[in-house]
C-alpha cells in the first residue's frame, strides 16, 4: 500500500514536469533540453530556504517558483538567437553546466552528498511525513499545474504559440511578438517545472544532484513524446506509464545498481519503440479551436467592402535602390499605393518584384530612398510591429500554419487579442473569453466572405492548393491592416478560383484597403489592377493603366523574352 | 614556468584526444546531417571490445587495439542502416532523429551498464613509458595520440581529396539533393561515413581505454566534447577540427592554472556555450578542406 | 524516330499533396521539347518523378523501350538520363573541375572523364578558364553553364533542365539557349526543357507542351504559342 501511495506522488511530480515540458517542446516548438535544470533549482531552493532560513511554507515554494522563472527567462535569451540542433546543444550543455555547478559548490549545495534533513512540508501545524499525508498535496499541487497548463495551452496566447512553432516568421507576419512569446513560456515552464522540484525536496526531504543530470531530461522527453506532443493530457498519461512500469521491477529481486540501470533500459525502449510504431504519442494533438457550428456575425463582410472613400497615397518609396553584392536589384524605383487601388507588380523573373514587397515591408533595409506611411517617414520596425502598424504581406510560399485548423489560421491573425498577454490571460479570464469568442465568430465571418466557411474545421494541411491561396488572403485580411501586399496571389490557380480571388481583391479595395499584388499571369492583372508597375532589372520600365501598358507591343515582348 | 609548460603539453596531450573525437564526429555531422549522440556508448564499445581480446581473451595488445576501430566502424554502420535510415526514409522531422539518437544512447549505455557493471576496466599489466624533457613530464600515449591524430587527419584528407568515394562524401555534406542527382547512392555514403566517422572515434577510445580504463559512460562527455570540437573549429573542416581540438585542450588544460580542478570538466561546455551564441559557423571558418 | 521517353498516366507530389495529375507526355530521339507553365503548375515535380527523385504515387515512365518506373537518379543515369535542377545545380563549395567530376560520378575510367571534360570546355570555354574556382563564387551565368556541363558529363542521351534561364539576364538566356541548341544538335542529345519564360525557348523547340495545375493542357507546334494573343489565353 505505501508503494502504491509512493507511486501517487511519483505521478504526480512527473505529470507537472511532463506538462510544463510539452508547453516548450510540443506548443512552442521549443526543443530546450534542460528541463531537469529547472527541476533542481526548484527543488535546491524550497530545500535550502526551509532548512537553512527555516521559512515556512508557502515561502520556499513561492521563492523556489520566482526564482526559477527568472532562470527560464534568462534561458530564453539563446533561443532567441539560434534553433533547431543548436539549441538542443547548447541546453543539453546549460543541463551538464548547471550539474557540474551543483556538485563543486559544497558550501551551497552540499556537493554529492546533498542536502538531507529538508523539514516536512506542514499544513496547519500538521508535519505531512509519509507518502499517505502528502498525496493529496502532491495531487492538489498537480491539478493546479495541470490547469494553469491548459488554461495557457487552450488560451489565444497557446494558439499563438502552435502559430509560432507551425512558422514563425508567417506568425510574426500576423502581429505576433516573437521575443514575448519565447521568453514568457520558458518563464512559465520553468515556474512549473520548480513545482515540482519543491513538492521533491518536501517529500524525500533530500535532494542530490543525482535526480538531476541529463537522464532526468531525457526521462522527462521520453514521457511527452510517448504522451504525444501537444496534448497535455496525454503528458499526464505518459508520466504515469513511465513511473509505473519500471516499477514492476520491484517485484524481481535485484541489486540497486542493476534495477536502476534497467530503468533506463525500459525508458529508452519505451521511447524508441514509441517514436517507431506510434510516433504521435498516446494521445494525438488535438483539435483546436471547436467542432461545433459558431455563429456568423452577420456584418463582418459587409463592413469589409463597403465604399470607402477611395484615394490618398497610404504607402509611398521614393528613389528606392538595393544591390546585393555586385547585382543592383532594385534601381531608382518610385512606388505609390494609394487607397481603393489594386497595384500590379509585373515583370519577367529576377525583375525585382519580391525584393521591392522586402524593402516596402522594411523586411530588407534599401540602400538608398525613403519609404513613407501615411505620410510619415517609416523607420524600421520588426515584421509584428509593421502589421500592427497597418501594412500586412504575404509570401509567395504561402507559410500557412499547416498543423492548425482553417478558423484558426484566420482567428490567430485578428489584431488587438488581450488574450495573447499571459498577464490579461490569468487576471482578466472572462474578458478573454469573451473576446475570444467575438474574435471566433469574426473569423468566421472572414471564412465566410472568402468562402471557406465549411472548411473551417479542417487541417490548413489538408486544403487543396486553391483553398490554400484563399486562406492566404483570409488570413491576410485578419491583420486588419490598411495596406495588403500579396505575392503571387493567383500563381497557379484555374480560371475559376483566380476569378475569385480577383473578385475578392476588387472588393478589399472597394472597401478602402491599399492592394499590391505580384503576378504573371497578364490576362489576370488586366481584370485585378488599376495601375500597373512594369518592372525589368530593378527599374520601372513603364507605368500606367493594364490597358495602356499591354497594348505596347514592345513590352510584351520583353516579358515573354 | 615549470607549470606552465607541463599545462601546456597536458593541454596538447588532451587537445590531440578532442581532435581525434570532433573529426570523427564532424564527419557524420556535416554528411549527414545527424546528431549523432550514440556516438558516446559507440565509442565505449570499442574501448570494451579491446578490454574483452586483451584482458579476458589474453590477445596481444597490438593485436587487440586493431579490433577498436573495426569494432566501431560495425557498430556505427549498424546503427545508422537500423536506426536512423529507416527514419529519414520516413520523412521524420530532424527533432524526431535526435530524440531517437537520444534514446538510442541511453539504452545503448545501459546495456553496456549491465552487461559489464559500472566499475572501471582497466588492461592489466599496461604502463606507458615515459618521458621527460627538462622540466616536462610526458607519457607515451600522449605522443602517441599527437601522433595518431595528424596520421589520422592526414589519411582521412588524403581519403577525401583522391578517392571516389572522398568525393562523394564532399559531394554530399555539400548538397544532399545535388548528390543525389548526380547519381551518388546517399545510403551507402552515409553508411561509409557512419563507419569511418566510428573508427576515428575508437582511436581516441584506445587511448582512453589505456589512460583511465573503460566505463559504460566514458562515452558520454566525449559527445559533447566532440561536437564542441567541431562546432569552434566550424563544421566541415578538418584543419578547424584539428584547431578546435588543440584549442579547446589548451584553454581546458591552461584554465587550471586559475582555475580550481574540479571545474576541468565545465570549461568545454562554457566554450560551446559561446562560441555558439557568438560565432555559431566556428572560429575557423573559412579554413574549408 | 522512335519514342526514347514515354510517360502515361503520371501522378506524383510530396506527401498527401498531389502535384502533378495522370501526364502523359512522348519525347522522340532527338527532338527538343519545351514544358511550359506558372509557378506551381507542377513542371518541377514533373521532371523530378521522371527522374526519380520521388516517387510516382501512379503511372509508368518508360525510357527507350524500358520500364523505368520507380528506379532510381543512379540507375537512370546509368541509362542516360540527367537532370540540371533548378537553382544552383552545382556543388558550391567545390571548385570548378571538382564539380565536373562529380558531374561524371557514374562515369569509373579517368580517360572518359578527362575526355568528356574537353567536350564541356570546348563549349564553355569560360570554364576552362575558371576550373579552380570555387562553384559558389562563379557568378550566375557561368554556375549555369557550369550546370549543365555537370549534366553532360555522363554523356546522356535524354537532358532534361529545369528552368535554366531563371535568374539570368536576358542575354544570358539567350547564350544559354543557343548551347542547349548546339548539344542537341552537335549530340543529337534530347532535350526536356523546363520554362516559365517561353520567347526563347519556343525558339528552339520542336515541340511544346504547357502544364497548368498539374495537369497537361496543351501539346503541340510552338509556332501556336509564339503568338502572343494564344500565350496569353493560355496562361
Amino acid at each position: 500500500m505505501e508503494l502504491v501511495l509512493h507511486i501517487g506522488v511519483m505521478i504526480c511530480i512527473y505529470a507537472i514536469l511532463a506538462t510544463s515540458f510539452n508547453l516548450l517542446i510540443g506548443f512552442s516548438g521549443l526543443f530546450a533540453f534542460g528541463h531537469a535544470v529547472f527541476y533542481a533549482l526548484g527543488a535546491y531552493i524550497t530545500a535550502l530556504t526551509a532548512l537553512r532560513l527555516h521559512l515556512p511554507f508557502p515561502l520556499p515554494l513561492i521563492l523556489s517558483v520566482i526564482g526559477t522563472g527568472l532562470l527560464g527567462l534568462a534561458v530564453a535569451l539563446p533561443a532567441l538567437r539560434i534553433s533547431g540542433i543548436y539549441l538542443v546543444i547548447i541546453t543539453l550543455a546549460l543541463q551538464v553546466i548547471a550539474i557540474d555547478v551543483i556538485i563543486n559548490w559544497t558550501s551551497l549545495t552540499g556537493g554529492p552528498t546533498g542536502i538531507s534533513g529538508i523539514p516536512a512540508l506542514s499544513l496547519l501545524g500538521k508535519p505531512l511525513t509519509g507518502p499517505a499525508v502528502f498525496l493529496p498535496a502532491a495531487v492538489i499541487a498537480a491539478a493546479a499545474c495541470f490547469l494553469i497548463a491548459r488554461h495557457i495551452g487552450d488560451s489565444p496566447f497557446g494558439r499563438s504559440l502552435r502559430a509560432m512553432r507551425e512558422n514563425e516568421s508567417a506568425a510574426a507576419s500576423v502581429g505576433k511578438n516573437i521575443f514575448y512569446m519565447k521568453v514568457s513560456i520558458f518563464g512559465v515552464s520553468a515556474a512549473l517545472a520548480s513545482v515540482a522540484g519543491s513538492l521533491f525536496a518536501y517529500y524525500l526531504s533530500y535532494v542530490g544532484a543525482d535526480s538531476f543530470q541529463v537522464s532526468e531530461t531525457v526521462l522527462i522527453l521520453s514521457m511527452v513524446v510517448v504522451g504525444g506532443t501537444g496534448n497535455l493530457v496525454g503528458s499526464v498519461l505518459g508520466a504515469a506509464l513511465l513511473v509505473i512500469l519500471p516499477e514492476a521491477l520491484a517485484f524481481v529481486d535485484l541489486p540497486e545498481g542493476i534495477a536502476a540501470q534497467l530503468r533506463l533500459l525500459i525508458y529508452g525502449c519505451v521511447l524508441i519503440l514509441f517514436l517507431v510504431f506510434r510516433p504521435e504519442g498516446l494521445l494525438r494533438e488535438p483539435r483546436r479551436g471547436g467542432r461545433h457550428a459558431v455563429a456568423v456575425s452577420g456584418n463582418a463582410a459587409a463592413e469589409l467592402t463597403t465604399a470607402a472613400p477611395a484615394g490618398g497615397v497610404v504607402l509611398e518609396g521614393t528613389g528606392l535602390r538595393k544591390r546585393f553584392g555586385g547585382i543592383t536589384a532594385i534601381d531608382a524605383l518610385d512606388i505609390q499605393l494609394t487607397r481603393g487601388r489594386v497595384t500590379g507588380l509585373v515583370g519577367p523573373n529576377g525583375a525585382g518584384k519580391t525584393t521591392a514587397f522586402n524593402l516596402l515591408t522594411g523586411f530588407l533595409p534599401a540602400d538608398q530612398g525613403d519609404i513613407r506611411f501615411r505620410g510619415q517617414l517609416l523607420r524600421r520596425l520588426r515584421p509584428h510591429e509593421l502589421v500592427r502598424a497597418g501594412i500586412a504581406r504575404s509570401f509567395q510560399d504561402l507559410r500557412l500554419f499547416a498543423g492548425m485548423s482553417v478558423l484558426e489560421n484566420v482567428l490567430v491573425a485578428l489584431p488587438r487579442q488581450r488574450g495573447d498577454g499571459l498577464l490579461t490571460l490569468f487576471l482578466r479570464p472572462l474578458l478573454v473569453r469573451r473576446q475570444d469568442a467575438a474574435n471566433t465568430s469574426r473569423a468566421m465571418a472572414i471564412l465566410d466572405f472568402i468562402g471557406l466557411a465549411d472548411r473551417a474545421f479542417d487541417l490548413a494541411e489538408d486544403l487543396s492548393y486553391a483553398e490554400e491561396k484563399l486562406l492566404v488572403v483570409a488570413r491576410l485580411i485578419a491583420t486588419e491592416a490598411e495596406v495588403l501586399l500579396f505575392d503571387e496571389p493567383l500563381s497557379g490557380l484555374d480560371a475559376g478560383a483566380m476569378r475569385k480571388i480577383i473578385d475578392l481583391l476588387r472588393r478589399l479595395a472597394a472597401g478602402g484597403k491599399a492592394i499590391c499584388i505580384i503576378e504573371h499571369n497578364l490576362e489576370a492583372i488586366r481584370s485585378a489592377c488599376d495601375q500597373l508597375i512594369y518592372l525589368d532589372e530593378g527599374r520601372a520600365l513603364a507605368q500606367g493603366n493594364p490597358e495602356t501598358l499591354m497594348a505596347d507591343a514592345d513590352l510584351v515582348r520583353r516579358y515573354f523574352r | 614556468m615549470d607549470l606552465f609548460a607541463q599545462l601546456l603539453a597536458n593541454g596538447l596531450g588532451n587537445g590531440a584526444h578532442y581532435a581525434l573525437l570532433g573529426l570523427g564526429f564532424g564527419l557524420i555531422f556535416t554528411t549527414t546531417r545527424i546528431v549523432h549522440f550514440a556516438y558516446g556508448p559507440v565509442f565505449a564499445v570499442s574501448a570494451f571490445a579491446v578490454w574483452l581480446a586483451v584482458a579476458v581473451g589474453g590477445l596481444p595488445l597490438a593485436a587487440g587495439v586493431v579490433l577498436a576501430p573495426l569494432t566501431a566502424a560495425a557498430a556505427g554502420a549498424l546503427v545508422y542502416w537500423l536506426a536512423y535510415r529507416p527514419f529519414e526514409r520516413r520523412g521524420m522531422s530532424s527533432h524526431s532523429v535526435l530524440i531517437l539518437s537520444l534514446g538510442l544512447s541511453i539504452v545503448l549505455e545501459s546495456l553496456l551498464t549491465l552487461i559489464f557493471g559500472p566499475n572501471i576496466h582497466t588492461v592489466p599489466g599496461f604502463a606507458p613509458p615515459i618521458f621527460i624533457l627538462g622540466p616536462v613530464f610526458l607519457t607515451g600515449l600522449q605522443i602517441g595520440e599527437v601522433i595518431a591524430v595528424l596520421g589520422v587527419a592526414g589519411a582521412l584528407l588524403l581519403f577525401l581529396r583522391q578517392t571516389r568515394y572522398g568525393h562523394a562524401i564532399l559531394a554530399l555534406s555539400d548538397d544532399r539533393d545535388m548528390a543525389r542527382i548526380v547519381g551518388i547512392d546517399t545510403d551507402r555514403i552515409s553508411l561509409i561515413v557512419f563507419a569511418l566517422g566510428s573508427a576515428i572515434a575508437a582511436v581516441a577510445a584506445v587511448f582512453t581505454l589505456l589512460n583511465e580504463g573503460a566505463t559504460p559512460s566514458m562515452g558520454f562527455n566525449p559527445v559533447f566534447v566532440a561536437f564542441v570540437v567541431a562546432v569552434v573549429g566550424g563544421l566541415g573542416s578538418i584543419p578547424g577540427s584539428i584547431l578546435g581540438g588543440f584549442l579547446v585542450g589548451l584553454v581546458e588544460s591552461l584554465g587550471l592554472w586559475k582555475i580550481p580542478t574540479e571545474w576541468q570538466n565545465s570549461i568545454a561546455f562554457v566554450l560551446l556555450f559561446v562560441v555558439l551564441l557568438a560565432r555559431p559557423q566556428g572560429l575557423f571558418a573559412g579554413a574549408r578542406r | 524516330m522512335t519514342a526514347l521517353l514515354d510517360i502515361a498516366g503520371l501522378t506524383a507530389g510530396y506527401g498527401k499533396k498531389t502535384v502533378v495529375r495522370d501526364v502523359a507526355l512522348t519525347l522522340r530521339t532527338g527532338e527538343i521539347v519545351v514544358v511550359l507553365g506558372h509557378n506551381g503548375a507542377g513542371k518541377t515535380t514533373l521532371v523530378r518523378a521522371i527522374f526519380g527523385l520521388i516517387r510516382a504515387s501512379s503511372g509508368r515512365v518508360s525510357f527507350d523501350g524500358r520500364d523505368i518506373t520507380g528506379r532510381g537518379p543512379s540507375a537512370n543515369i546509368a541509362d542516360g538520363l540527367a537532370l540540371v535542377p533548378q537553382g544552383h545545380g552545382i556543388f558550391r563549395t567545390l571548385n570548378v573541375r571538382r564539380n565536373l567530376e562529380l558531374g561524371g560520378f557514374s562515369v569509373t575510367s579517368r580517360d572518359v572523364i578527362a575526355e568528356r571534360m574537353e567536350r564541356v570546355f570546348a563549349l564553355f570555354p569560360v570554364l576552362r578558364e575558371r576550373q579552380a574556382q570555387i562553384g559558389g563564387t562563379l557568378s550566375g551565368g557561368q554556375q549555369q553553364m557550369l550546370a549543365i556541363g555537370m549534366a553532360l558529363m555522363p554523356a546522356p542521351r535524354l537532358l532534361i533542365l529545369d528552368e535554366p534561364s531563371i535568374g539570368l539576364a536576358p542575354l544570358l538566356v539567350e547564350r544559354v539557349m543557343e548551347s542547349i541548341r548546339e548539344i542537341n544538335e552537335n549530340y543529337g542529345t534530347t532535350i526536356l526543357l523546363v520554362e516559365q519564360n517561353p520567347r526563347l525557348a519556343l525558339k528552339i523547340a520542336a515541340r511544346a507542351v504547357v502544364m497548368n495545375r498539374g495537369a497537361k493542357i496543351y501539346d503541340g507546334a510552338p509556332e501556336v504559342l509564339a503568338d502572343e494573343r494564344k500565350l496569353l489565353e493560355l496562361f
